[in-house]
């Protein structure tokens, strides 16, 4: 369970093409660009309070992840299922949900050797625009500034995680605004992320 | 992640040929330098995130087993390489991983994570380090034994780390007091002996988990909230698994009823009839220990008016309440034990305070009997019965100022005594402190505590905590020095305090010229003579330490 440092060492080498590449909703095609490599998502989660989220991982599921509702408390995800999973060996996850929420799972993922290697926060401004702060891989975000547009963030989201190489290039971070906030109204920012083995990161 | 940093007094090279000495003592695997693995050691909730202040590890290493422990501290005695050992790291409100002093190499000692014995006849565990509040409870699960364990919130941290950070709970008294529910220790010593307490000192005695104090002076409450020692083995007592449990709820109709309500909640907790109380006003705004069993915020606009300047006289509370209406209190009892036991204490309680407080109601809770179903534990606080979870993060939601979104939080608890004018004396520091610093308050003459501790109120705040405003952060300092000066001057301080305030809270006891202080150095400089085990944890620091990183320097800080 603890061998941090065998997955620093060796989780590339497990990482595995099984992504769908099905076309998540109408994004320029670079957004949906074929890698080489994905990571091997196990699951992915959305909040079921948010339509932001529910639409993200409807798309998700589209895109032949699996795709799972949770609530704000994380507990049963982890205990009942996430914890088990881990014990057999790092298995990257995805999600869109509240900050905090991702907070938790990216903490109990680090006793696992996970790391969180894509993470995007979505937050509502005062003119109804919605602001992105990204950071990870550099592919990934060149991929994300291609979906800046009025369409719903959250599916491109969806396709972003989806499609997460797995040969991470150097982190980075960027900032993007879209026009319409709508879905994301929250009291607190929903994010977009990746939690997976830490030679990813 | 700023570049790797040195303890203090050890130069480049020392470092590291130490780091090449842990390596050959526990592994080359299980000694981490990299900025990416020291990303795991640093505190989350940060005032000083990315900062220079920032109170960064140099290195981190994981050992295995008590042998390895005992190897890294004689390594550590010869190149003065200060240790900072946590158990899982996950006190996030408190520091979690980081170090108090910068520069420190922190013990990681998740990796010691066996669950040694549960007994659920004698009714005690003994446990590693590694062990969490999950780990344990998942123990007892899986062989059906018939002990609850009392858990931190959230569930995720570890009984020993909780234990010697003085950690509360939420079951009965004689549970939530974690340190107080601790029976025997395995200590590796600065020196890197090994040491047993209480009957753990008797070879071959089977009574370390049930007899604490062996003979001879006492010395576990040294490793509490301290650096004598890294704890490596630690028992405690368990909960027989009761046969059920009752809550019911206790109105009481005037404001002036409040010390009443108290001296009855201190004469049924203190003679065992009821588990961990709980009270709030429905003329104020939520207790957050409360937020999990349904109630919701009840700020009004009558209510902003009455706090808008100042604390208020008794006949504007009084006014107040006879605008708003209703009741003034709510008390909330909890009962475990067999059903017949549990109802007739309820019936005696209504018969108690009935018969002495004119007008009071009562309404029945809820009743379950043991083991809880999982559709049952749905909608419950489950800490109440015993069951570690994640709920805090999806239930409380610290606020910021000015709407800022905040990054984490950290935490101040102020202990205050079980009575009305210790309560709410300890609430207009408060409050009078935030509204000084131009701080939102949501304090006021209807605000609760909780009750952790059995004999204590806490009262508390989070203060919130940024990733990206300094001046936010430096604002929640100021604020968190500010409340600690001034209820300190008043005479309440905090049970626990976080990595960056340690110090300002430890100078505050300050009797016959810091006399206990000047007794715990002593001791330090004796146990520890080249300070190695966590410098500076809760103010106190090493001889050749003391200079640099001792109150003087935190003074400092204090004026940021």
């Amino acid at each position: 369970m603890h061998n941090r440092r065998t997955f620093l060492q060796a989780v590339a080498a497990a990482s595995s093409v099984s992504v769908s590449g099905g076309v998540i909703g109408m994004w320029p095609s670079g957004v949906l660009a074929a890698t080489a490599r994905r990571i091997d998502l196990y699951k992915v989660v959305f909040d079921q309070g948010h339509p932001a989220a529910v639409e993200f991982g409807q798309a998700a599921k589209a895109a032949g992840l699996t795709a799972q509702a949770i609530g704000r408390d994380v507990t049963s995800l982890w205990y009942d299922d996430l914890y088990h999973r881990w014990r057999q060996g790092a298995a990257a996850i995805a999600g869109l949900t509240p900050a905090r929420v991702a907070f938790c799972l990216q903490v109990l993922g680090q006793d696992a050797g996970l790391r969180m290697v894509f993470r995007a926060q979505h937050t509502p401004l005062s003119d109804g625009r919605l602001e992105h702060r990204l950071t990870g891989p550099s592919s990934v975000l060149e991929r994300a500034a291609l979906l800046d547009s009025g369409a719903g963030w959250s599916r491109g989201a969806a396709a972003l995680v989806g499609h997460c190489p797995a040969e991470l290039s150097s982190r980075r971070t960027l900032a993007l605004t879209s026009v319409s906030a709508t879905g994301f109204a929250f009291r607190e920012p929903l994010v977009s992320w990746v939690i997976a083995p830490a030679s990813h990161a | 992640m700023p570049k790797t940093i040195l303890p203090p007094d050890v130069n480049a090279a020392s470092f590291a040929s130490a780091i090449q000495e842990f390596q050959a003592a526990i592994g080359n695997e299980w000694v981490f330098s990299s900025a990416e693995d020291l990303e795991l050691y640093r505190d989350q909730y940060s005032f000083f995130w990315d900062t220079p202040e920032e109170h960064l590890a140099s290195a981190a290493l994981a050992p295995a087993s008590v042998e390895e422990v005992q190897k890294i501290v004689r390594i550590a005695n010869r190149y003065k390489t200060p240790l900072y050992p946590i158990s899982t790291g996950r006190n996030l409100t408190y520091g979690g991983a980081a170090p108090v002093m910068r520069g420190s190499i922190v013990l990681d000692l998740k990796r010691m994570n066996r669950v040694l014995t549960v007994d659920d006849k004698r009714h005690f565990a003994l446990v590693e380090p590694g062990v969490s509040y999950f780990d344990l409870y998942r123990y007892i699960q899986e062989r059906n034994l018939k002990v609850w364990i009392d858990c931190a919130d959230p569930g995720w941290g570890s009984p020993i780390g909780n234990a010697l950070d003085h950690g509360v709970g939420w079951t009965t008294g004689q549970y939530r007091d974690h340190f107080g529910a601790h029976c025997g220790m395995e200590v590796v010593l600065p020196n890197g002996e090994l040491m047993r307490t209480g009957m753990g000192a008797m070879p071959n005695a089977d009574t370390w988990q049930e007899y604490r104090y062996g003979q001879g002076a006492w010395v576990d409450g040294l490793f509490g909230q301290s650096n004598f020692g890294i704890v490596t083995k630690m028992g405690f007592w368990l909960c027989p698994e009761p046969e059920s449990f009752l809550s019911g709820s206790v109105y009481f109709p005037r404001y002036d009823d409040l010390q009443s309500l108290i001296e009855h909640v201190d004469y049924l907790e203190n003679s065992g009839v009821i588990g961990v109380p709980s009270f709030d006003s429905p003329l104020g705004t939520a207790n957050p220990g409360l937020l999990a069993e349904g109630l919701t915020r009840t700020a009004n606009s009558d209510l902003s008016e009455l706090m808008a300047n100042g604390w208020p006289s008794h006949d504007q509370i009084e006014a107040y309440h006879k605008k708003r209406g209703g009741p003034a209190w709510r008390l909330i009892v909890r009962f475990y034990g067999p059903e017949e036991t549990v109802r007739g204490s309820w019936t005696y309680v209504k018969r108690r305070i009935g018969g002495s407080v004119p007008g009071a109601t009562f309404e029945d809770g809820k009743f379950f009997r043991m083991p809880l179903t999982p559709e049952q534990q749905a909608p419950l606080h489950l800490a109440y019965f015993g069951i570690p979870n994640l709920q805090v993060f999806s239930i409380v939601e610290p606020e910021a100022n000015d709407n800022v979104p905040l990054d984490g939080h950290v935490d101040f608890w102020a202990t205050v005594p079980r009575t009305a004018e210790g309560l709410h004396g300890g609430q207009r520091v408060i409050y009078e402190t935030q509204r000084k610093l131009g701080w939102k308050t949501n304090f006021n003459p209807f605000s609760s505590p909780l009750m952790f501790y059995p004999r204590s109120f806490n009262i508390g705040y989070s203060l919130p905590s940024y990733r990206n405003d300094p001046e936010g952060n430096r604002k929640g300092l100021a604020l968190y020095n500010a409340l600690v000066n001034n209820l300190a001057a008043a005479g309440y301080g905090q049970y626990r305090s976080n990595i960056y305030t340690q110090e300002i809270a430890a100078a505050q006891y300050s009797f016959n010229n810091n006399s206990l202080m000047r007794f715990r150095e002593a001791l330090k400089d004796a146990a520890d003579p080249n300070g190695i085990v966590a410098p500076g944890r809760y103010g106190l620091w090493p001889k050749r330490l003391r200079a640099t990183h001792g109150h003087g320097a935190t003074k400092k800080r204090e004026k940021i």
